[in-house]
């Protein structure tokens, strides 16, 4: 179980380390737009996150995560579940 | 943004390919010579990306039984299965689907995007769990997501990243369908099926297995992985397609569940759709009868496979995890790929190229499949080819 400021600063590190993004990236930054993740990016920091947090991230709840703050409040939403 | 300035980024694609003359997503065959040979682009090519694994789409028999029903019934059925389209053709194809596995109930659907896509959509509703293996096909992740249910992927091949996801779950394990292919079409690597179909006695899920590139390849008697691994009867539906082994177009599930025909009446890629017309299903009729009468068809495959996967390792390219009938080049950058598949081509060799997001991974592929119609000397032509990649020569 886990609140979300630590998930946040988990999905903030996780991003850094994938080394795509050529601006700061913060809670409020675009994943496709802002970061240039591509949809395997973004599957890869998933499988990094149901690792972690102990957690299986369903496929449907994609379509409304567009920020890193949708990220980290989907995740925090599942280990609380 | 306008609707349509999301396709901005592939047009830049399709300028970026008609920039440098090449066109490997839609290459045109101009003649086709044979099941391993054809004029495409103007040039003659050896064929070594068709999933025409045994050869047929040629086969004599094939060919006449598909002109007698083009002269007896005509050009197409014009309507569904569930109206005017079942023939008695079509029904007797579903009774020999289902002898043929060995099962109670067969359900022939107008191609095998439309099978995978409608059993998946269809089996699995909402309050509902779907698991499919990371590289599944489109149809299938197209399909669960028409269907409404809660999609989650487990990493390719990774039996124990399954069991956690199921583990998770709880008591939903038992309203889950599990999906999974038998050989995965990118990178030739078949699935841990024993494994996974041992996880059903703790957590009773329902097991739909894709055989769309394993009829035919796999098993004593070709009907594909559930086969080879002796796990037939875990399988609860197994679905596939007549457009590889049998050389034609179409799709179909079997499975023992009564339910089948309940749930053929409930698919939507079924029923809003012309059913397969009968020069189609007469021939794959054929195709299903050679394929049992021919088991040196699958004999003489896997000694292409196996030879033209020697032969590119020992070139030093990166392949997929074994060898199969499918077997992918992988290539970490993308300008390499795109570089090397027109060499290929000068050189009288069709590969096909997959490059990200269409590949399983960020690497691109240069992915080949061979027919037990190739002979030694043009599985060899083939690797001659990819030597030169290698040397520049």
């Amino acid at each position: 179980m886990a609140s979300y400021e630590p998930c946040l600063a988990r999905v903030l590190e996780i991003l850094g380390a994938l080394g795509k993004a050529k601006t700061t990236i913060t809670e409020a930054s675009d994943l496709a737009g802002e970061l240039g993740l591509s949809s395997i990016d973004v599957m890869e920091v998933i499988e990094q996150v149901e690792d972690e947090f102990d957690i299986s991230f369903p496929l449907n709840s994609l379509s409304g995560i567009h920020t890193v703050s949708d990220l980290a409040r989907e995740i925090t939403r599942l280990s609380t579940s | 943004m306008k609707l349509l300035d999301k396709f901005q980024a592939m047009a830049g694609v399709r300028a970026e390919l008609d920039g440098l003359g090449i066109r490997p997503f839609g290459a045109v065959t101009e003649k086709i010579l044979s099941p391993t040979e054809a004029i495409v682009d103007g040039r003659r090519v050896i064929l070594a990306g068709t999933n025409n694994y045994l050869g047929l789409t040629f086969d004599p028999e094939c060919i006449a039984a598909a002109q007698r029903a083009l002269a007896e019934q005509g050009t197409g059925t014009t309507g569904s299965r569930m109206a005017n389209g079942t023939f008695a053709e079509h029904v007797a194809l579903e009774r020999e689907l289902a002898a043929f596995y060995g099962r109670r109930h067969a359900i022939v659907f107008s191609t095998g995007f439309s099978a995978t896509m409608g059993m998946g959509a269809t089996l699995a509703g909402s309050g509902d769990v779907v698991m499919l293996d990371a590289d599944s096909h489109a149809s299938i992740y197209d399909g669960v997501r028409l269907g409404g249910a809660e999609i989650i992927r487990f990493r390719h091949n990774d039996v124990e990243n399954l069991e956690r996801k199921l583990a998770r779950l709880g008591e939903r394990a038992a309203n889950t369908l599990v999906i999974l292919e038998g050989l995965y079409s990118m990178l030739g690597d078949i699935a841990p099926l024993a494994e996974i179909a041992q996880l059903k006695k703790q957590y009773d899920f329902c097991l739909m297995v894709d055989e769309a590139h394993s009829l035919g390849v796999l098993g004593e008697r070709g009907r594909g992985l559930a086969e080879a691994a002796g796990v037939e009867e875990a399988v609860d539906f197994v679905v596939g397609t007549f457009s590889k082994s049998l050389g034609s177009i179409g799709g179909y599930c079997v499975s023992n569940h009564a339910q089948l025909e309940a749930i053929r009446f409930s698919i939507r890629s079924y029923i809003f759709t012309a059913s397969p017309s009968p020069a189609v299903i007469a021939s794959t009729r054929v195709a299903l009868r050679l394929m049992q009468e021919r088991p040196q068809l699958r004999t003489r495959l896997w000694h292409n496979a196996e030879r033209l996967y020697a032969g590119l390792q020992g070139l030093g390219f990166t392949l997929g995890p074994q060898a199969s009938p499918v077997v992918a080049v992988r290539i970490e950058d993308r300008e390499t790929a795109l570089r090397w598949w027109p060499q290929l081509l000068e050189q009288g060799i069709y590969v096909n190229l997959v490059v990200p997001p269409a590949s399983p991974s960020a690497f691109s592929l240069l992915r080949c499949s061979v027919s037990a119609a190739h002979s030694d000397d043009q599985v060899d032509r083939i690797i001659a080819a990819f030597a030169t990649l290698r040397t520049g020569a």
